[in-house]
């Protein structure tokens, strides 16, 4: 019987010595992985997804758009309903999209940036640390023009921005930056992004380095530094890669008269999805006031408007060549803040070059008057409502007008009438900023934004 | 002990004396096995005649017989019969010793562990123990509901789904895994549980605490369950059995849910239509559908029909409910058919066995069936004088089913769950009628016009258009052999291969809405106007194939030893386990049965959909692949000790490792061991209780595991590849699925249990009354985490919980006699708290979570994991029949404020959400060869929710509950009813006031006649062992009594339980 001996406890040791030689190392799941190459790092920043969405409340706030009484009461959340109407409460103790998933952007680049430490230097290492700064810069930026105040020079040390997420540390909680220090790291991260980032990425959804002066050029123009909001749109400018698209070129007929990745767009985003900006929606509307401020032979609004079978007018002219509406960084708008940098700084004949660059484009071959022929006396309050007819249904106006509500004289009161309930928007109000949702503030108890 | 199945018999050395010559007298007396005591009442037979007597008082007889061979035959009912053969004439008396019938006192318990076993006398841990006659009581395809209400301490959880769906002792986790494991022919069995037979199950074990359950480690701390298969006994001739049975099952109650009527739903659609909610659908781009009734009201607010027309075709529609038409055109009873036939025999030094069994269900679909083959051999052979034993079984399943109808789930509306509850689905005449689903029907109705297929919606031609299949088989071989290598040492190696395939398919034939649907959708216009198919004409073919394989392996030593009144028995092994699941599966466009060809699609480029243009999609690709593997390595070792038969220690311990991923190598194993104590207290000297003849003390204390395989230590994500519809269509990308965890650990359970065990003299009364205790340590458990970590929650090792109760099994034997009468009492008690749990959850996930209907838990420290809270209710507000709730202890109707201010400690708690205490009382009367068993079942000490009405999503026109009818109209109506007035707007902190609130919280305390058995057996003449029985089953025969006034069913909120009749027979030659 010894034999059996031999043969139980060999085949035990055979068993054994084989679990020590990575019985367990297996993976469980094929699909699931730990990222740890290059490449697992350049799958996370390409889930564009959850990567290249901005927030939608902003769009909703503006005066781009009217809902009409039957679209606000089928609004599917109450939440855009109290948007729409500047109600005191928003979310009521639902959760924000535009918060969680602006967020969750910030969390993949940390964890990204993290898992880049580890790498050798490489042109893909820095490139990817580029990609994940500027997605963490673009989201607090994004983030702050919903939930912190407008950017004021004399109060940066002491108004409340947004939690500034700069790990992966999810257990972690963070208060309230001010705006000083936010607006700084927002705009170190884009700078140390610009180092890293190529020229140019054919993948729209990828940044390069002519994304991150476009983004810089809107977060200066934002905080009303002029100049640096000017440089960084000239880098932009010159960039070989992008032009102007003619419009008379587009058809007109088309659903989505623009194409994804058309020469224009700097870096691709979208919108979050909610119901107001459903495609098919044809209960909500552009502006009737916004559409009447185009001229018979402004191809801006053939393009991007779309005649419903109720007689009314939504918008189609988004830049993401599909359903959903462009949120991202574009050569138009390049143009229009080079322009207002120009006019504010008393180079109007300069800033009266770039609008007239622009709008040729934007009119049927042969219509468009100059302005040279035609100098308005106020000449930013027309380059400010030409960038408002140009980029529409963007969220670009809600951001114009936090800046503009607070500054000089170019506000606007934005009205609502729902049924023959009327709510109004004044500038300085304090519902430019959206409350933190109650999710949010349940578990990280900073101070919420006083509505009142 | 006394329980002896056998019979001895011999001879007395009194004097026996002859008769006359021709005629013996044969003299003896019937005693009772173990306990001398003579039996009075018992039949003595001689076989194959009619020459019978009774017992007397004394237990003795006489007969008298011509000399010759002869077969006597001794019964009384309530124990087993016996045989003796013998030469008259004798010289001495006869005294026959009958044994109790297992069915009125416990058999020769022979509790298994997978591992071991062992006679429950030698136990210290918590056993139950589930006889054949006890399977055999209830009628079912499947083992495992077969344990419901006759296993102490194992309650069906009704309201928790598939995850949850028995918990043992109450449930020890939050996340992990629920669910005992199930161990087959001693090795945990990989495939559905649905496949074993149980006809081949002799007996089930269940092993409740650390001591029974630690043996199997880290997958322990949910209880095991051992199912011991039949194989056959060495010594027995050739048995044939067999068992047929036929259930009927009642066609499911369409009417069970309170769904509000049709008139009542076409009222909110007239209110949102005049309140203009239908005018985006109607101008819709995408030709959004609209209800019947919607068209109505918006033809006469367009003048194209007049205002009494309307109404009259309104007032058409209300008189329907489609439940009606479900009723006659889906459902029908459900019959189950089960066949099984078992050999088995043995020789000198051989056992073996086949089996075979074959189940029919015709299920309540109309038209769909599944069928079951199981085929099982088993051998065992002894080799070189019985010290080498060589055993092998091979089991083989089969699975066929075949699903052409849908069921009514699949007829819907775009936007709603299900679909208006006013259509119909046939006319007068039984002709089908199109229903609204996709498209505006204006539109699906001109598409032939435009040169599209049709594409309109008939739900009963639809029946049989679009068949389910599927067809599966398991191969389970099992081998092992064990070698005595020295006195009482024994080595043993086994190992087991299981594989299930299995193929799914679902073929949707040209003809069916689905096919039309989608060609239609991807059909493009060309420039001159013509027609392009992007999706070939033809059938569609979704096909999924699922390939499983797990090889499990075995080294054990035993070693055994008596000296002297000590015994030892220690056993130490090896385990490894590698299980490899992978699955794909594939869609057919432009399918062609008869050639068994495809078409080719594009799945690259977007088409615009026909019906908008301005939306586009890529053809959907039925593609997908997975490839999962499961590793486990386990070292264990189990001893036990026992002195004099009196005192029993053992002692367990293991340490099991797996493949975890992104864990350190240390945090991928965890060892896991327990101790217990069992004293005989009645074989102590100094104990004299004659009347209470067996009496055991044990305790036990240790640890199982628990295993969450999701969770990493790393963060982790999972690689995927954009849809058609993305941006980037086509590009790789991964989704970051958890964050870093460095700190993760196995979920532990403490376990202490304390039992006690006696039995009286004669048996007639058995007890076993345990305590327990038992402790959920690093229990992994979601933590809401603030949004703006990105996130918004995370899963850790974050609460703990702590569990109490008891479980007493009472036996007694009421009658004996030509009347047997005995009762089987169970009583269960599970209090159970989270004691630790790292955040606060908020008082909306509590109400909504906190009761486990969700899927989701909500743990409160210091309250049970399941929970019923709810907000404090003043009532309806007279004049506006608002619901209003507390705020600052003043009733109010700020529904914001109040939801927003009330917290954790403002909401009222009202009980825990499963039951406290639980149990069964069954029932088993005997006569002559009749047996009837009834079984009560009661589950008693908790609270759910009732449903009610939600006026946000009836405001989005989905159709509600049947309480809506009964809403607050008027002042003066808040006398009446609780139910809230219908709101100006949608509110969904107004109806969370009420759905949430006290007035809708119900005692759930109830008493059911669980089921009844009626059996005859058959006085057989032939040989020793045969037996012949018929026997009828009757389940869910209905509730006795509830707390609540609730016409529905405490635990069943969606179906009534159905119930059934079955008939069968079975025997055995």
């Amino acid at each position: 019987m010894k034999t059996y001996i031999k043969i139980t406890l060999l085949t035990s040791l055979v068993m054994m010595s084989f679990a020590c030689e990575g019985f367990l190392d297996e993976r469980p799941n094929k699909k699931i992985l730990i990222p740890t190459t290059i490449d697992d790092i350049r799958a996370m920043l390409d889930n564009s997804s959850e990567m290249n969405i901005v927030p939608a409340f902003g769009q909703l706030g503006s005066d781009d758009l009217v809902i009409s009484d039957a679209g606000w009461a089928s609004l599917s959340t109450t939440s855009e309903q109290n948007a729409y109407i500047f109600a005191e409460e928003i979310f009521q103790g639902s959760a924000s999209a535009d918060w969680e998933y602006m967020y969750r952007q910030i969390f993949v680049a940390n964890v990204a940036l993290e898992q880049l430490q580890e790498f050798m230097p490489s042109t893909a290492k820095k490139e990817l640390n580029g990609e994940a700064l500027f997605h963490r810069a673009h989201a607090h930026f994004m983030l702050a023009q919903l939930f912190a105040t407008p950017y004021l020079a004399n109060t940066v040390s002491t108004d409340l921005a947004i939690p500034l997420r700069l790990n992966s540390n999810v257990q972690e909680t963070t208060p309230r930056s001010t705006m000083m220090p936010f607006y700084s790291q927002v705009l170190m991260d884009l700078k140390e992004a610009f180092e890293g980032l190529p020229e140019y990425s054919a993948i729209k959804t990828r940044p390069s380095k002519v994304a991150a002066k476009a983004l810089e050029s809107r977060v200066y123009l934002t905080m009303g530094e002029f100049e640096k909001a000017e440089l960084a749109a000239d880098y932009a400018l010159a960039s070989s890669y992008y032009e102007l698209l003619d419009y008379n070129l587009l058809d007109p007929e088309s659903a989505y008269p623009f194409a994804t990745y058309n020469s224009e767009v700097i870096f691709h985003t979208s919108l979050i999805s909610h119901s107001f900006l459903d495609d098919w929606n044809s209960e909500v509307w552009i502006n009737p006031e916004l559409e009447a401020l185009y001229s018979d032979d402004d191809l801006r609004s053939v393009l991007y408007s779309i005649q419903r079978s109720n007689g009314a007018i939504s918008f189609k002219g988004q830049y993401t060549g599909d359903y959903s509406r462009f949120g991202g960084l574009a050569l138009d708008e390049v143009y229009f803040i080079k322009a207002e940098c120009l006019a504010r700084r008393g180079q109007l004949e300069e800033a009266v070059n770039f609008m007239d660059l622009i709008l040729t484009t934007r009119f049927k071959y042969g219509t468009y008057v100059g302005y040279e022929n035609r100098m308005p006396v106020d000449l930013l309050a027309e380059i400010l409502q030409e960038k408002r007819k140009s980029l529409l249904f963007r969220g670009i106006n809600w951001i114009d007008l936090r800046r503009l509500n607070f500054g000089d004289s170019y506000g606007r009161v934005i009205n609502r009438t729902v049924d023959g309930q009327k709510y109004t928007l004044s500038p300085k109000s304090n519902k430019f900023n959206y409350p933190i949702p109650d999710s949010e503030i349940n578990l990280n108890p900073v101070p919420n934004n006083d509505r009142r | 002990m006394k329980k002896i199945l056998f019979l001895y018999f011999f001879l007395l050395m009194t004097g026996g004396y002859s008769h006359a010559q021709k005629m013996f007298s044969v003299n003896g007396t019937i005693m009772i096995d173990g306990e001398g005591i003579p039996l009075a009442g018992a039949t003595v037979k001689v076989k194959d005649s009619d020459h019978l007597v009774i017992s007397k008082e004394d237990g003795s007889f006489n007969l008298a017989l011509p000399a010759g061979n002869y077969e006597l035959q001794f019964s009384f009912i309530g124990f087993t019969p016996a045989e003796l053969s013998l030469i008259v004439p004798i010289d001495k008396a006869l005294v026959i010793f009958l044994a109790p019938d297992a069915l009125f006192l416990d058999e020769v318990e022979v509790l298994s562990t997978g591992y071991q076993e062992l006679p429950t006398e030698r136990a210290t841990g918590s056993f139950a123990h589930i006889n054949e006659e006890l399977i055999n009581r209830s009628v079912s395809p499947d083992i495992i509901s077969r344990l419901e209400n006759v296993t102490s301490g194992l309650v069906f959880n009704t309201k928790g789904g598939q995850a949850d769906k028995i918990s043992i002792r109450g449930r020890s986790t939050l996340y992990a895994n629920t669910q005992p494991l199930v161990i087959v022919d001693n090795f945990p069995y990989d495939g559905p549980l649905e496949n074993i037979n149980p006809n081949d199950i002799e007996s089930v074990t269940v092993l409740k605490d650390a001591a029974a359950a630690s043996i199997w480690g880290a997958r322990a701390g949910n209880g095991v369950i051992v199912l011991t298969t039949k194989k056959g006994k060495y010594g027995e001739p050739l048995q044939v059995s067999f068992n047929t049975n036929l259930t009927i099952r009642q066609k499911p109650d369409v009417f069970y849910q309170q769904r509000m009527s049709s008139a009542d739903f076409i009222e909110v659609e007239r209110l949102l239509f005049g309140r203009k909610y239908y005018n985006s659908a109607i101008s819709s781009a995408n030709k959004s559908p609209i209800t019947p009734a919607v068209e109505i009201l918006y033809a006469m607010d367009q003048g194209t029909i007049s205002q009494e027309e309307g109404e009259r075709q309104l007032e058409g529609l209300s008189a329907h409910d489609i439940r009606a038409d479900y009723n006659q055109y889906y459902y029908r009873p459900a019959v189950f058919q089960q066949y099984a036939l078992q050999l088995a025999g043995s020789t000198k030094n051989q056992i073996f066995g086949l089996s075979m069994g074959y189940d029919n269900s015709t299920l309540d679909l109309s038209g769909n069936t599944e069928s079951r083959v199981t085929t099982r051999a088993n051998h065992e052979v002894k080799l070189l004088g019985d010290r080498i034993k060589f055993t092998n079984l091979i089991n083989l399943v089969q699975n066929r089913s075949q699903k052409p109808n849908e069921g009514p789930g699949s007829v819907v509306f775009t936007g709603l769950t299900d679909t208006y509850p006013y259509a119909r689905l046939a006319d007068e005449n039984g002709l089908p009628l199109s229903m609204v689903r996709d498209y505006r029907a204006s539109y699906a109705q001109k598409a032939e016009s435009l040169g599209l297929l049709n594409w309109e919606y008939y739900p009963l031609n639809e029946l049989g258009l679009s068949p389910e299949s599927t067809t599966a088989q398991e191969i389970r071989w099992t081998s092992a052999i064990s070698g005595e290598i020295a006195q009482g040492l024994t080595a043993e190696l086994s190992y087991q291969y299981w594989t299930r395939s299995a193929y799914q398919d679902q073929l949707f034939s040209r003809d069916s809405y689905f096919t039309r649907n989608i060609i239609n959708s991807f059909t493009q216009r060309l420039v001159d106007g013509s027609l392009s198919y992007a999706i070939p004409m033809g059938d569609v073919l979704d096909e999924t194939t699922t390939r499983a394989e797990s090889q499990q392996f075995r080294s054990m030593i035993r070693y055994s030893s008596v000296w002297g009144l000590h015994g030892l028995n220690l056993l130490a092994g090896f385990e490894a386990k590698q299980m490899q699941t992978n699955s794909s599966s594939h869609r057919y466009y432009g399918y062609n049965p008869d050639l068994a060809a495809s078409g080719l699609v594009d799945y690259q480029n977007r088409y615009p959909y026909f019906y908008n243009s301005g939306r586009s999609s890529t053809i959907p690709s039925g593609d997908g692949l997975s490839d999962l593997s499961d590793r486990f390595l386990s070292y264990y070792f189990n001893a036990g000790y026992s002195y004099n038969k009196t005192v029993d220690f053992t002692a367990s311990l293991r340490r099991d490792q797996s493949n975890l991923f992104g864990v350190k190598s240390n945090q991928r194993g965890v060892p896991l061991g327990s101790v217990g104590l069992g004293w005989t207290i009645s074989q102590m000297s100094f104990y004299k209780w004659d009347e209470l003849p067996y009496v055991k003390l044990r305790t036990s204390f240790g640890y199982n595991g628990n295993i969450d395989r999701t969770l990493t230590g790393e963060t982790t994500a999972i690689f995927l590849t954009s849809s058609g519809s993305s941006t980037n269509p086509g590009m790789p990308y991964s989704r970051i699925l958890n964050p870093p965890y460095p700190e993760l650990r196995w979920e532990r359970i403490r376990i202490i249990n304390t039992g006690l065990d006696v039995e009286s003299k004669s048996g007639r009364i058995g007890a076993t009354l345990e305590f327990y205790w038992k402790e959920g340590l690093d229990l992994i458990s979601d933590t809401p985490l603030p949004t703006s970590s990105g996130l918004d929650k995370f899963r850790g090792n974050a609460a703990n919980t702590k569990s109490h109760g008891m479980d007493l099994t009472l036996n007694t034997v009421n009658l004996q006699g030509a009347m047997g009468w005995n009762t089987q009492w169970l009583f269960s008690t599970n209090r159970e708290v989270v004691s630790k749990y790292l955040l606060k959850s908020s008082p909306a996930n509590i109400l909504t979570d906190g009761s486990g209907g969700s899927g989701l838990v909500s743990p409160v420290e210091g309250f049970p994991l399941f929970a019923i809270f709810s907000y404090k209710w003043a009532g309806l507000d007279p004049a506006t029949g608002n619901p209003l709730g507390y705020l600052d202890n003043s009733p109010s109707d700020d529904f914001l404020s109040i939801i927003r201010r009330t917290t954790q400690e403002d909401l009222i708690y009202h009980g825990s959400a499963k039951p406290t205490v639980f149990g069964s009382i069954r029932n088993t009367f005997q006569y002559l060869g009749f047996s009837l068993s009834l079984n009560i079942s009661y589950k008693l000490g908790y609270y759910y929710r009732r449903e009610s009405v939600r006026y946000s999503p009836l405001l989005t026109g989905t159709p509600g509950h049947a309480d809506y009818a009964k809403r607050w109209q008027n002042p003066g109506d808040e006398m009446l009813t609780e139910i809230p007035s219908l709101p100006a707007a949608r509110n969904s902190n107004r109806d969370n006031l009420y759905i949430y609130s006290e007035a809708l919280v119900e005692k759930g305390d109830h008493i059911r006649l669980q089921d009844i058995n009626l059996a005859y057996r058959f006085p057989l003449k032939g040989k020793r062992a045969s037996n012949l029985e018929i026997y009828s089953y009757l389940n869910n025969l209905g509730m006795i009594w509830k707390a609540a006034d609730d016409p529905l069913d405490p635990d069943f909120r969606t179906m009534r339980p159905l119930r059934s009749i079955a008939f069968g027979i079975r025997g055995t030659f």
